[in-house]
């Protein structure tokens, strides 16, 4: 569990001493906000309030480091599908495999410029396959291998029409599937809003239900 | 047009919470913290995103533009002419303020106004089609599918944007209408509710949480990411 979440802290780019230290200091201030509040109320439900209140803010730090690791991982994806769709344009006006990647590296997040670079000092060093699986190591999915791997044949083979041909094949799909994803992230994302107005009328509804409540009870007790 | 709608917005919250609390500092708050929310930021982000489209949809035109005139034409000079005959009079009036008679010069130039990553794409090609010739049509195949694909692809967003914001519009007012329909179907229920202080504030929390819920909606809006533009 420990070590599950600092690596997710340090695949999101931040420091695990750091943002435990966060953690601790907003439970040491919940501890001391509940101690006072009980020694001048005296009363134990504002204790348990204030406790379950700290236990629902930990829960939801806690959760969205996996949140982030996820955005990263999908914002990383897409990175690749624009920047391999710049390789494409550059590979078919009669650039090679190295070429191509060296002008993309100029459109690329530092992220993608390091692994880029890597890879491009990598093929330097090494002419066999290794480079290209380590940078598709980067990522998840599956479909990406695939496509360095059809690289990796333009290198080995030559930049022909053929071995063109089955990388734009291969990208074509993942550039579909990835379009289609993102307008369906987006349509999700969007859907959200129309939730909230139901939470705004049933705030109402709750509203209205106690002060009513109150007021019955209030005429009952006069009564 | 942002300002009116927020102003209109500010003035509507402002009724409904004066409707349904009756208390003068409540309706002041809500209205001044909405009128000051639409003026400060929604006016600012939204307007910043409608020229990011804006802009994205002049560089679509002038790159389409711009490779088909070169393609009958086969110079960058009169590709160039009549891709900015398209163009507004921005676009034109800072290609003329370029000191160079290089038609080149002018299409680099414009880097700094079309801050897309496919328009230095489209400038590479340019280059490249300048320095050894080549079949344009050809060459641009793949960067004419990317820029196509991006603006598909806000086109769809756009359109998804505006049929959430109608419905969420449309929520939120049935939602709101409530309080006042309320108001005045339990007249005198009313009279002895809006003197309980719990309702007083659970109303301002929940008109706070109605231009919480409006932020929320203008983030996710504005939210369209171009490569390129910051």
């Amino acid at each position: 569990m420990k070590n599950k979440l600092k690596s997710q802290i340090e695949y999101c780019g931040l420091n695990y001493s750091s943002e435990m230290r966060k953690l601790v200091l907003i439970n040491i201030v919940s501890i001391i906000t509940a101690l006072v509040f009980f020694f001048l109320t005296k009363q134990i439900n504002i204790v348990v309030s204030v406790s379950l209140l700290a236990l629902v803010i930990d829960y939801l730090i806690i959760s969205n480091y996996s949140t982030k690791v996820k955005l990263l991982d999908e914002e990383r994806e897409n990175e690749f599908v624009t920047i391999i769709s710049y390789f494409e344009i550059f590979i078919s006006n009669g650039n090679n495999v190295y070429q191509s990647f060296t002008k993309t590296i100029s459109y690329c997040s530092d992220w993608m410029k390091d692994i880029m670079s890597n890879l491009l000092k990598d093929i330097d060093g090494d002419k066999t396959i290794q480079p290209f699986i380590n940078f598709a190591n980067n990522f998840k999915l599956k479909i990406v291998t695939n496509i360095m791997l059809s690289i990796y044949t333009m290198v080995d083979q030559g930049e022909s029409f053929e071995q063109i041909n089955q990388f734009q094949i291969l990208f074509e799909q993942l550039q579909k599937s990835k379009r289609i994803e993102n307008l369906e992230k987006k349509q999700r994302s969007l859907s959200i809003l129309a939730s909230l107005p139901l939470v705004g009328a049933a705030g109402m509804t709750i509203t209205l239900t106690i002060s009513v409540i109150q007021i019955i009870g209030e005429l009952v007790n006069v009564i | 047009m942002i300002l009116l709608i927020g102003f209109i917005i500010g003035i509507a919250l402002s009724l409904i919470c004066f409707i349904s609390t009756q208390n003068l500092i409540s309706t002041a708050l809500v209205g001044v913290v909405t009128l000051i929310y639409f003026f400060v930021y929604v006016n600012k982000v939204i307007k910043s995103k409608d020229e990011k489209v804006n802009r994205f949809q002049d560089c679509y035109q002038f790159i389409n533009n711009f490779l088909i005139a070169l393609s009958i034409k086969g110079h960058i000079s009169g590709a160039l002419a009549s891709a900015l005959e398209s163009q507004n009079e921005e676009t034109n009036d800072l290609v003329k303020s370029v000191d160079s008679n290089d038609p080149m010069e002018k299409v680099i130039y414009l880097k700094d106004y079309f801050k897309f990553d496919i328009y230095s794409l489209f400038v590479d090609l340019i280059k490249v089609f300048n320095d050894e010739g080549g079949n344009i049509i050809q060459m641009s195949r793949y960067l004419l599918n990317q820029i196509r694909e991006d603006e598909e692809y806000i086109v769809n967003a756009e359109r998804m944007n505006k049929k959430a914001l109608v419905e969420f519009v449309i929520l939120w007012s049935f939602a709101l209408c409530i309080l006042v329909i309320l108001k005045f179907a339990l007249d005198d229920f009313f009279s002895h509710i809006v003197k309980n202080i719990f309702y007083q504030v659970s109303i301002v929390c929940i008109l706070l949480f109605a231009l919480m819920s409006a932020h929320i909606a203008v983030r996710k809006i504005t939210n369209i990411k171009i490569k390129g533009w910051n």
